[in-house]
């Protein structure tokens, strides 16, 4: 790992504190990913907590990857406006969210939004607000199964709120979500074990009661789900990983592939370096002592952190220069992605120049409660597919017509103001509705995109995609 | 008629002299802004009514309003169902890739087509690859259309007695001349003067005059068929009636005879092409001139064309009047489809004189449909016009305007020319002659001789907004594609505005060198190059800017995939037909197979080929 983060090139270009992402880790954890479920990729349900990037879905969907888990609603929207065909919200929605959640699948409606529900009142509230739509809205019965975060255990309550869920008509019961952020074992065989029994209940509660899909396990445990025929695997962390999952779970295959680049800004003495990354650039989510790690400093030892200030103290102080710049590792990445509203890229070991978005670290997304807009390939993409279709039916239309009632010289001829009938109804007639749907259609359904972008914005605009 | 000569040669030297102004002023609205881009793009500045109109004059080449009318002449009302393709052809030819073709030649700052495909892939192998086979296939396309622009201008000019005297002096001077002597002195003229007239705007111009000029050219078209469309409906009195009338037509006879006199001539006795002969076994029309020498009373063999349709037969008998000339048959040859049939030109497949399925087979049929839209879309010289909008408004509201244009033309000039063939019979013995011809029947007729010269300009207008668009892209292929992207990037703007012009010229002259000896089937040559130009670059285009696995060497492969296939398809065809033209596999158009060749070549190449390079996925995707 520190030798790929050891030999970056390029450096120099990135202004610091900046959160830097390799594209090539990136791809290559996705690809394990992959290889963990065998391939079947239909069992992915990847979180995208980690990242909130629209063009790390992208990533994702071309790997085959269609189905996502979120936490809010801004990520729900950036999955579906990056193309995800199917998206559970699995964070319980209360209040304003639900209208927002209506919005969002007005917006984008060929996407398959899900949400989480643990409590009878959840179900009214969503019940009321989704009621005689086309689609039942689908919900996750959230499991508590150990967690003790949110959730309804198993048992008697679990089977009410199924009921309930049957019985409301506006709901459709789409599985249960089991989620096991509290096993955290550093033992294989423990790890193993705890997943075993969560198994058992979710076989026996299936086997009883049915259900149509089940979305078990984190990142740690996801090895093990992936084992567990039939059912969807969440991992999240895993696109990204951090030292804190390298550490506890080495038996995971996964790369650190988001860092943060720092830089010395001064040397106060007394074998003491101040680098720029206080904790508005580093999550402190962590204990203070354990809240990151430098690479190339092992024996670096937080002494303070402030807003934009961290205190470090190494026997190493004197051969570091103020503006080297240096790799740093948060313990967990998830936090500290949220703070960077964009990620500069690193590919083949050395600093592209473009960068990536961090859209969904925003509550609420810009183009809530607005007509989605596709970046230019993707919004010509979808006309070339009508456009295609356009085509086709005028085709069908003139040629079977014409092929039926124009090829017959002997009959004698019909008259539509003039012309014969079969080219009125064959050819005039499909023309003009032809010239009208051109119309209807470059008027109404092409999007307009400015085309005359700079450099650098236009390559954030294209990877973004 | 001297007098609708007259006006035509006055309207084209008032047209002439305001494509001229606008070349002029397309010159000072360029100064100040970088040489290149704006000679061979006009600095992606165009709005709505220049990228229409220039998108649909550059389509409608010479073909649309002297072949075409020609063929609906000919063939009749089956003509609506072979245009038929045109429906969607604004749409398909600008939608498809407009905008995304546009916003990747604004990533690599490309203003070519071959630019925008190096840029993509960053290989000056594949742009290379595509720069050679634009040339080559773009070289007998403009050669082509030279040819058309000189044709139309002497059909335009050939009464005019001061042409005459420019034919006499230019024909003098020149018959020792090795090589320009082989051409006929009036088609000599009018194509010097074409020639000059295009590359002189053009180079003084740019891009910008051209599309200027087009749009000019744009609307002269539309008015022109708008004009004749009444004029035709007026004097045949109403479609109904034409209609009628046309399905009660049968098919003419060709055939060869000798022109005789009842007593030996006394003088040289010359009788022109289109003189009607009535006799009492039918009426007949000279397709080639027939001379009787003195003392002798037969002429030598002459093409002739014998009509059968029994209301024309007896109109004629009753213009034509006495006269001593009779003719002695020799041979008459039926037509293969639709002889003797009525109803045949008011439906399909149309008659035809070669082919005993007739003019257009439903396979026929099906192929054009594709071809059209898809052809039109897969021509450089269209997709140069899409790196020019300025927005995507402009793009979507140019689809709009070039819809209603294309579909107000087309159809009008299929009634248009249907009524023709009720007004005036005879023509099949040179078709190409039915547009000006036609124009100056109805405007001599309705008593507005004037009117004939608007008319006239259509088709000369559009063959000058084809040439210059050609001209220009093959130039830029050279200057900034061969020698700006592969010998001298850091030319200076002086030098490059030098080469520029000098390419232009030369290129010019090149083609029109080649055009005074046009190669025997220069038709089928046009028919070669479009073909090839859309197998060649459509898919390749189309996956390149829409697929991300899309790679260089897949590109080449699919250039060389639709070329190769296409040539091959020609050989076939010339060692089956014996004439220069695509095999049709299974009844079906070439450029279908064509595309099949460049699809399957790409596919195999991205299968087994090197992968697509990540950063150029995240650059343009």
């Amino acid at each position: 790992m520190n030798q790929i983060w050891n030999q970056i090139e390029e450096l120099e270009s990135v202004a610091s504190p900046g959160l830097l992402v390799n594209v090539d880790c990136v791809a290559r954890n996705i690809d394990s990913m992959v290889r963990i479920v065998d391939g079947d990729t239909g069992r992915l349900r990847p979180h995208v907590k980690t990242h909130k990037m629209p063009a790390v879905i992208q990533m994702q969907l071309d790997a085959g990857i269609g189905k996502f888990k979120a936490s809010t609603i801004a990520e729900a929207s950036m999955v579906a406006g990056a193309g995800g065909q199917d998206v559970l919200l699995a964070y319980p929605v209360v209040g304003l969210n639900i209208q927002r959640l209506a919005d969002l699948r007005d917006q984008y409606p060929e996407t398959c939004f899900s949400v989480l529900v643990d409590h009878p009142s959840a179900i009214s509230m969503l019940a009321e607000a989704f009621p005689k739509r086309d689609k039942p809205l689908r919900v996750f019965i959230d499991v508590d199964c150990g967690m003790h975060r949110t959730g309804i255990p198993w048992g008697e309550g679990l089977d009410q709120l199924r009921d309930r869920i049957d019985q409301s008509g506006d709901l459709e019961f789409a599985g249960l979500h089991v989620y096991d952020g509290h096993l955290h074992q550093p033992s294989l065989d423990e790890r193993q074990q705890a997943v075993t029994e969560i198994r058992q209940k979710i076989a026996d509660y299936a086997t009883r009661s049915g259900a149509p899909e089940i979305v078990a396990g984190g990142s740690p445990t996801f090895a093990f789900w992936a084992q567990q025929p039939g059912i969807h695997c969440s991992p999240g962390t895993t696109v990204f990983w951090d030292i804190g999952y390298a550490e506890k779970f080495p038996d995971l295959p996964f790369e650190i592939a988001a860092a943060l680049l720092t830089r010395v800004i001064s040397k106060p003495g007394n074998e003491r370096i101040c680098l720029d990354l206080g904790y508005k650039a580093i999550a402190s989510e962590m204990p203070f002592e354990r809240r990151l790690k430098i690479a190339s400093i092992e024996d670096a030892k937080l002494v303070s952190h402030s807003e934009e200030h961290l205190v470090l103290e190494t026997a190493s102080a004197d051969s570091l220069a103020v503006g080297q710049p240096l790799i740093a590792f948060p313990r967990h990445i998830c936090p500290t992605v949220a703070l960077h509203s964009s990620a500069h890229l690193i590919r083949d070991s050395a600093i592209t120049g473009q960068q990536w978005s961090v859209t969904a670290r925003n509550r609420t997304m810009p183009t809530e409660n607005t007509p989605p807009s596709d970046p230019p390939f993707r919004s010509s993409l979808r006309e070339l597919k009508w456009i295609i279709a356009i085509w086709l039916f005028n085709f069908v239309w003139v040629i079977t017509y014409c092929w039926l009632f124009g090829y017959s010289p002997d009959q004698p001829i019909a008259l539509t103001f003039g012309i014969p009938s079969w080219a009125f109804w064959g050819i005039f007639a499909p023309w003009g509705v032809a010239t009208a749907v051109s119309c209807w259609f470059a008027l109404t359904q092409m999007q307009d995109h400015p085309l005359d972008v700079d450099d650098t914005d236009e390559q954030t605009e294209a990877t973004d995609a | 008629m001297p007098e609708a000569s007259n006006t035509a040669l006055m309207t084209f030297a008032v047209y002439t002299l305001a494509v001229f102004l606008l070349a002029v002023l397309a010159n000072r609205a360029s100064k100040g802004k970088e040489f290149v881009g704006e000679y061979f793009l006009g600095s992606r500045s165009f709005g709505v009514w220049a990228l229409a109109l220039t998108f649909a004059a550059t389509n409608a080449s010479g073909g649309s309003f002297m072949g075409f009318p020609a063929l609906i002449y000919t063939h009749g009302w089956t003509l609506a169902l072979w245009i038929a393709g045109y429906i969607i052809v604004p749409l398909v030819s600008m939608g498809l890739m407009g905008k995304r073709l546009n916003e990747v030649a604004r990533k690599c700052d490309a203003i070519t087509i071959p630019e925008v495909l190096k840029g993509r892939f960053e290989s000056s192998r594949v742009g290379l690859v595509a720069t050679s086979l634009l040339i080559f296939f773009m070289f007998f396309y403009l050669v082509a259309q030279f040819k058309a622009g000189g044709k139309i201008l002497s059909t335009l000019l050939a009464n005019e007695a001061y042409f005459q005297s420019a034919v006499e002096l230019v024909g003098s001077a020149t018959q020792n001349i090795p090589w320009v002597n082989q051409a006929e002195p009036d088609y000599l003229v009018c194509l010097l003067v074409f020639s000059v007239a295009v590359i002189v705007y053009v180079v003084y111009g740019g891009f910008r005059a051209v599309v200027w000029t087009d749009v000019m050219q744009g609307i002269v078209m539309f008015v022109g068929v708008i004009l004749m469309l009444g004029l035709a409906l007026w004097q045949v009195g109403g479609l109904s009636n034409a209609t009628r009338q046309l399905a009660e037509m049968t098919p003419p006879e060709n055939g060869i005879g000798t022109v005789t006199l009842p007593s030996p001539a006394t003088t040289e006795r010359a009788v022109e092409k289109g003189t009607w002969i009535a006799q009492s076994d039918g009426v007949y029309r000279l397709a080639a001139k027939a001379t009787i020498p003195i003392g002798q009373v037969e002429s030598e063999s002459v093409d002739i064309l014998k009509i059968t349709t029994e209301e024309e037969i007896s109109r004629l008998r009753r213009e034509i009047g006495s006269s001593d000339l009779r003719l002695k048959i020799e041979e008459m040859t039926r037509y293969k489809y639709g002889a003797g049939q009525k109803g045949v030109y008011v439906t399909n497949p149309g008659p035809s004189p070669t082919n005993q399925l007739g003019f257009l087979a439903i396979g026929s049929a099906i192929s054009f449909f594709i071809f059209w839209p898809f052809g039109a879309a897969g021509q450089p010289s269209n997709m140069v016009r899409l790196l020019s909008f300025k927005d995507t408004r402009t793009l979507r509201y140019s689809i709009v305007t070039v819809g209603i244009y294309y579909g107000v033309i087309y159809l009008a000039l299929v009634i248009i020319f249907c009524c023709a063939r009720v007004l005036m019979p005879g023509m099949e013995i040179d078709p190409d002659r039915t547009m000006p011809d036609f124009a100056t029947k109805l405007t001599v007729d309705a008593g507005v001789p004037w009117l004939a010269g608007v008319l006239v300009a259509a088709p000369f207008a559009a063959v000058m907004s084809s040439v210059d668009s050609f001209l220009l892209v093959v130039s830029s292929a050279v200057v900034r594609d061969v020698y700006q992207g592969e010998i001298n990037q850091h030319a200076s703007e002086k030098r490059l505005r030098l080469l520029s012009h000098l390419v232009t010229v030369v290129v010019g002259i090149l083609a029109v060198l080649f055009v005074l000896r046009p190669p025997t089937y220069l038709q089928d040559l046009i028919v070669f190059a479009t073909g090839g130009l859309a197998a060649c670059f459509l898919v390749p285009m189309v996956l390149s800017l829409y697929w991300q696995k899309m790679t260089g060497p897949a590109a080449i492969a699919g250039m060389l995939g639709g070329t190769m296939t296409h040539l091959g398809l020609t050989c076939w065809g010339y060692l089956k037909y014996g004439e220069f033209r695509a095999y049709e596999f299974v009844g079906l158009n070439p450029f279908i197979w064509d595309l099949a060749g460049s699809i399957i070549a790409c596919l195999v190449v991205v299968w087994i080929g090197p992968k697509a390079s990540q950063k150029l996925v995240e650059r343009f995707f």
